[in-house]
């Protein structure tokens, strides 16, 4: 049988074409792997403090009853100073909820001057802006004055959100909501933290 | 008598040899074919290296492109009968080497497959690739590739989640899954590290997106309580890929996004600095607003 020294010769050829293309197939290798790993995954400029007081603020006025003089024309919030997320998130409510079948308007407000007939309104921390200034303003109106800043529900915000183990949580000053001719519903209370 | 017809049987084999060094394939394959079931050369380790040597060649010529090529079913079976009936015989590293080829070319069939329609293949053919390597390579250590193929399949099972709302939840847990597999073989492996911090975190975003603003007080309570958790989970595993590069550009932003989510103003600001700072830019005299949306002033 010659057929064996023939193969063998055969199967030199081949082994070095096997080494050839295999090292073909290792570079080629490298490169699918390299371009199958896909970017992460990433979810970026989303405030999410900023929606979540927005269902607060929602609630707020589902909780607390404004005068007979507050309960005509639109529901207005206006914001006193910057905060670009919370008016954005203001904004989308807007355009999907009513108050009692009343359309929202939502306001940026430049200076404690422009403030008028406000059903809520909402000072940004970080605003240097005065309370005591702004209850002046506020004196005789039922507007719900709402912060977020340590200390200012004592110093006379009617309603200040604060920080609990990483969650939004609002403190509740009673006597200035019943100042400005204000109801707050018991469940509100319940959910809040009395500072007076 | 026996002489004549041996002569035949060889002529059969050597042919086909004859053909397949002159690129006659479709030759070397009727004739490969008759001497594979001639009782004569069915049994020789040869004839089965020669047989899976001629499809491989036709499965490279008609099929490379074919995901389930038959043609390359057949030559791994034939290069297997050829290994396994003589281990140590002449053909046994050829038929091993053809193995090794063709493992190869599942492998890069899996590496090409990571995307929502074929995952399933990527799966199969890379359990197929190493089936065949172990067949022939006993001491072979697939930890490293295996490594690299569990993160890459948890990256498709994230695309096809962020793709598909009604089978998010599923491929979400399952890359999870993956990648605390992945960690608990290599506590350090930086992108696992990363992936499962943005997985949670992009989890509490959602819950956050999807909130109704009509949501009632107390469960509004009950959905804080999901969401702080699904942030305060992310943090550890986007610390630690923060330890492991402290100057990677899309963990700091991803510790920004987390620390400012669980209302930890200062630690963000922390991290915002370090981002304009790897920057280049010193932004902190900017608007710290500044890259949301900006409102329409009355």
């Amino acid at each position: 049988m010659s057929l064996v020294p023939k193969v063998y010769y055969f199967y030199k050829l081949t082994k070095k074409e096997f080494v050839k293309k295999l090292s073909t197939v290792i570079l080629l290798l490298v490169f699918t792997i390299g371009s199958a790993f896909s970017p992460a995954l990433s979810n970026q400029n989303v405030d999410t403090n900023a929606k979540i007081k927005a269902v607060f603020i929602y609630n707020f006025t589902k909780y607390i009853e404004w005068p007979s003089d507050y309960q005509t024309g639109e529901f207005t919030i206006g914001i006193l100073g910057e905060n670009p997320a919370l008016f954005k998130e203001l904004d989308n409510m807007s355009k999907v909820k009513k108050v009692a079948n009343r359309d929202f308007r939502i306001q940026s407000i430049e200076s404690v001057e422009d403030l008028k007939k406000q059903h809520i309104l909402y000072i940004p921390k970080g605003n240097n802006i005065s309370i005591s200034l702004v209850n002046s303003k506020l004196k005789g109106k039922s507007t719900l004055l709402v912060t977020e800043a340590p200390g200012l529900a004592k110093q006379g915000a009617a309603i200040n959100f604060i920080i609990v183990g990483n969650r939004q949580k609002f403190e509740l000053n009673k006597t200035t909501v019943s100042n400005h001719n204000l109801k707050v519903s018991s469940t509100l209370e319940k959910l809040s933290v009395l500072v007076n | 008598m026996f002489c004549t017809h041996s002569l035949i049987g060889q002529n059969k084999l050597t042919n086909a040899i004859y053909s397949l060094k002159n690129k006659e394939l479709d030759k070397a394959k009727e004739l490969i074919d008759a001497a594979s079931v001639d009782s004569m050369f069915s049994k020789r380790a040869a004839t089965w290296y020669y047989k899976g040597f001629i499809y491989k060649d036709l499965f490279k010529r008609d099929e490379a492109n074919i995901k389930t090529s038959p043609l390359r079913e057949k030559a791994v079976e034939f290069f297997l009968k050829s290994y396994e009936m003589g281990p140590n015989s002449t053909f046994a590293k050829g038929s091993s080497q053809g193995i090794k080829f063709l493992a190869q070319t599942y492998y890069n069939q899996s590496a090409i497959s990571f995307n929502p329609t074929d995952y399933p293949l990527a799966l199969s053919s890379y359990e197929k690739y190493k089936a065949l390597v172990s067949r022939v390579d006993t001491t072979a250590d697939f930890k490293e590739k295996d490594l690299n193929f569990n993160l890459a399949m948890a990256s498709t099972y994230g695309r096809i989640a962020s793709i598909d709302s009604t089978k998010s939840k599923l491929f979400l847990d399952k890359a999870k899954e993956i990648y605390e597999e992945v960690l608990a073989i290599d506590p350090n492996n930086i992108t696992a590290n990363y992936n499962l911090g943005i997985l949670y975190y992009n989890e509490g975003v959602e819950i956050v997106n999807t909130m109704d603003y009509g949501l009632d007080l107390v469960e509004l309570t009950i959905l804080q309580d999901q969401i702080v958790e699904m942030f305060r989970t992310s943090l550890p595993y986007m610390k630690r890929a923060y330890d492991l590069n402290p100057t990677r550009k899309e963990t700091l932003i991803g510790l920004q996004g987390i620390y400012f989510s669980l209302n930890d103003i200062p630690k963000s600001e922390a991290f915002k600095k370090q981002i304009d700072e790897l920057n280049g830019s010193d932004s902190t005299k900017q608007d710290p607003n500044s890259t949301i949306e900006q409102p329409t002033k009355e």
